[in-house]
């Protein structure tokens, strides 16, 4: 029998300008599909996500505005997988971490695709009119550190559980600025995400009655491909707004949900994310001795092309 | 000339309706005699997740579109010149045409509703960026016998539907060139051969009804063309497993500019699905519409109408294709005229493609060869 294979949508922070140039220079369909969700992003906002992700930035410029960052996430995101699904791979469970939800929410065809586009834009509007500034922190060490500094960590929560050695806080901008001031004196590695707003935090706690009042006109049918949520840590239901609000409001525990499923069975984790943070985290979540196995589809250092073409063909071998 | 077009499944959305039930009170009031439930909780709130459910969906629709309909009629103090509805919208047509009061076109919605609700399973797939032609051609040449088109919405929006594996099946033929393949979330493969059994038990219940004759012509979904006054009940039962000729009927009503004077249409219902469709229909130049034959119009059966669908294949590639199959058996030797591949050898018989492409495949290649760029190696 062969091993279940799970997309893992990543969230905000593991995007960046010009994630997918190559492959929208080189590769038609996934141009195709980029235009197709371009056309769809500029009826949301007005402005096109290709000339701004494709444009004059440097890759290593931040691209933090939420506005673009969202919906581009999404299309990447939606790109690659139907760039997966057309080479004839199929998942059988599609994990979402924090925004990433939304991406497998359309691939599952709980939204369509243009609902998708028009949620993640006017929830971007939602955040840049009624949120305070915040920021993310991804921070390389055990989380047990939080006693070790108890005050250094009373202003900011966690976000997200990556692995062992690998969490996020959020808090507002400032306190999130200290917190790194603060842990660089004591050697620990942090990277600031780029991302403005204090996500799974109660900083954004004041959004919650806009968000379900905006998110509850949106048509949510069944999902037709299993959705698993690193926020709920297990297989769920189906989508609607009161889950898309714990997605946002709730950390997530990408650790064990990840363990979970691989102590269940073995799975291929494919990262449908463009930077590969995903399958960073699954390689060092899974146990010595599994079977399981974990791909990235793009990543931040180009070869886009060839890292596609390693996965898609080195999932053929394993599922025909 | 104005045309009220009536959107149908796919444009529903919470919130829909807004204050229009408090404005007509007594409809909003019946409606919900005639459904045991209150519709203005279900369209505003939808408190039990039922308003993406068929048997839900179409009464929901049907009486936002009504109420919309009277408000519009309230505001413009005249009727439209021609109506149409896409699909369920029909429905509203026909009731703007006095076909029916709106208490019967409900209980027909509510029927109707529930009889799709309970068809079998199927699945939908809207296709992108591929025309009619090239939509039938493959699904013929790879064997897709039991996929319907459901919708022919645009000369670039194909909708198809049919049983669930064939249609993930058909995926894999919707993926070269420009084409899109879109799987839509529908419990059932509507406007295909699967609704025949429903459509026979609509028409039925259809039959139970008297309806009035039509004050202002309807383009039936089926035929694209006007209704007749005594073709109601059968139009209405054949369009549950027929398709949608929406793009026709669009360029049908396009060709009425008579004295220079252009069709303008206008959307009646919740959101803007049709208008945005409209920008993608262009005019058919070909067709014209003699005004004094119209009146003697009457639908064309809808078997008549998938024959003239299906006879579409130029003969010149069909010629070729059987030419080939006869002589050359699957595994023949061939050589690229076009260019210099090594060593090729067929891995399938020729088929047709696209309507008009005599192509084959070859082994350890993915996209097919044109036959006519093919000849078989010396041995």
């Amino acid at each position: 029998m062969r091993k279940p294979i799970v997309f893992m949508f990543s969230g905000q922070g593991s995007q960046y300008f010009q994630m997918g140039r190559e492959l929208y220079d080189h590769h038609p369909r996934f141009r195709l599909w980029m235009d197709h969700c371009d056309a769809l992003v500029k009826d949301a906002t007005g402005r096109s996500l290709t000339a701004t992700l494709y444009g004059g930035s440097d890759r290593t410029d931040r691209f933090d505005d939420i506005l673009l960052t969202n919906p581009a996430l999404l299309s990447i995101e939606f790109c690659l997988a139907k760039l997966l699904q057309e080479a004839g791979i199929s998942p059988d469970y599609l994990l979402g971490y924090s925004l990433g939800e939304l991406a497998g929410s359309v691939v599952a065809g709980i939204l369509s695709l243009e609902e998708g586009i028009r949620l993640s834009v006017e929830f971007a509007q939602l955040l840049t009119m009624k949120s305070p500034a915040g920021g993310m922190l991804a921070i390389l060490g055990d989380e047990g550190m939080i006693d070790d500094h108890p005050d250094a960590f009373t202003r900011c929560s966690i976000s997200g559980r990556n692995f062992d050695t690998n969490f996020v806080v959020s808090g507002l901008a400032e306190e999130i600025t200290k917190l790194q001031t603060y842990l660089t004196g004591f050697g620990i590695v942090t990277q600031r995400l780029a991302v403005n707003f204090a996500f799974h935090s109660p900083v954004v706690e004041p959004l919650k009655p806009f968000f379900l009042q905006m998110s509850g006109l949106f048509n949510y049918s069944p999902p037709r491909i299993p959705m698993i949520s690193a926020q709920k840590g297990q297989e769920i239901a189906g989508v609607d707004e009161t889950h898309l609000w714990d997605v946002i409001r709730q950390p997530v525990d990408f650790k064990s949900t990840i363990r979970k499923l691989a102590s269940q069975q073995d799975c291929i984790f494919i990262d449908i994310g463009p930077s590969g943070t995903l399958s960073t985290a699954v390689k060092y979540l899974l146990p010595k001795n599994t079977s399981s196995i974990f791909l990235a589809t793009l990543n931040q250092f180009g070869q886009d092309r060839a890292t596609l073409e390693k996965t898609i063909s080195s999932l053929s071998g394993l599922t025909a | 000339m104005k045309t009220f077009i009536f959107p149908g499944q796919g444009s529903q959305a919470k919130g829909m309706g807004g204050e229009l039930f408090d404005v007509f009170r007594d409809l909003t009031q019946k409606a919900d005699d005639i459904l045991g439930y209150s519709i203005k909780t279900l369209c505003l709130e939808n408190p039990n997740r039922e308003l993406n459910q068929t048997q839900f969906t179409q009464p929901a629709l049907y009486v936002v579109n009504a109420l919309s309909y009277y408000r519009k009629l309230e505001e413009a103090g005249r009727k439209p010149d021609y109506v149409a509805g896409h699909s369920l919208g029909e429905y509203n047509a026909l009731l703007a045409a006095e076909c029916f009061d709106f208490e019967t076109g409900l209980k027909l919605v509510k029927k109707r509703g529930e009889l799709m609700a309970q068809a079998p399973e199927g699945r939908m797939a809207a296709i992108l960026n591929a025309t009619k032609a090239e939509v039938t051609a493959i699904l013929r040449d790879n064997a897709l016998h039991n996929i319907d088109v459901a919708n022919y919405n645009t000369p670039q929006q194909i909708v198809i539907s049919g049983r669930a594996d064939e249609i993930e099946r058909a995926q894999a033929f919707f993926q070269q060139g420009n084409m899109m393949y879109h799987p839509l979330n529908t419990s059932g493969a509507f406007h295909s051969r699967l609704m025949k059994p429903s459509s026979e038990q609509f028409k039925r219940f259809l039959e139970g009804f008297t309806f009035s004759p039509l004050a202002i012509p309807v383009i039936a979904n089926v035929t694209a063309r006007a209704y007749g006054n005594e073709a109601v009940v059968d139009t209405l039962a054949a369009q549950l497993a027929n398709s949608v000729l929406w793009c026709d009927s669009i360029q049908y009503l396009m060709a009425h500019d008579n004295d220079g004077e252009e069709m303008t249409f206008e959307e009646i219902g919740h959101g803007e699905v049709l208008t945005k469709m409209l920008r993608h229909i262009p005019k058919d130049a070909g067709l014209v519409i003699d005004d004094r034959a119209e009146n003697e119009s009457r639908p064309i059966p809808a078997a008549r109408v998938q024959q003239a669908l299906d006879n579409r294949v130029p003969p010149a590639a069909n010629d070729i294709v059987s030419a080939w199959n006869a002589k050359y058996p699957i595994g023949t030797k061939v050589r690229c005229t076009l260019h210099d591949y090594d060593e090729l050898e067929t891995r399938t018989e020729a088929v047709v493609l696209f309507g008009h492409r005599a192509a084959i495949y070859m082994k350890g290649y993915n996209g097919y060869f044109d036959l006519n760029e093919v000849v078989p190696a010396r041995a």
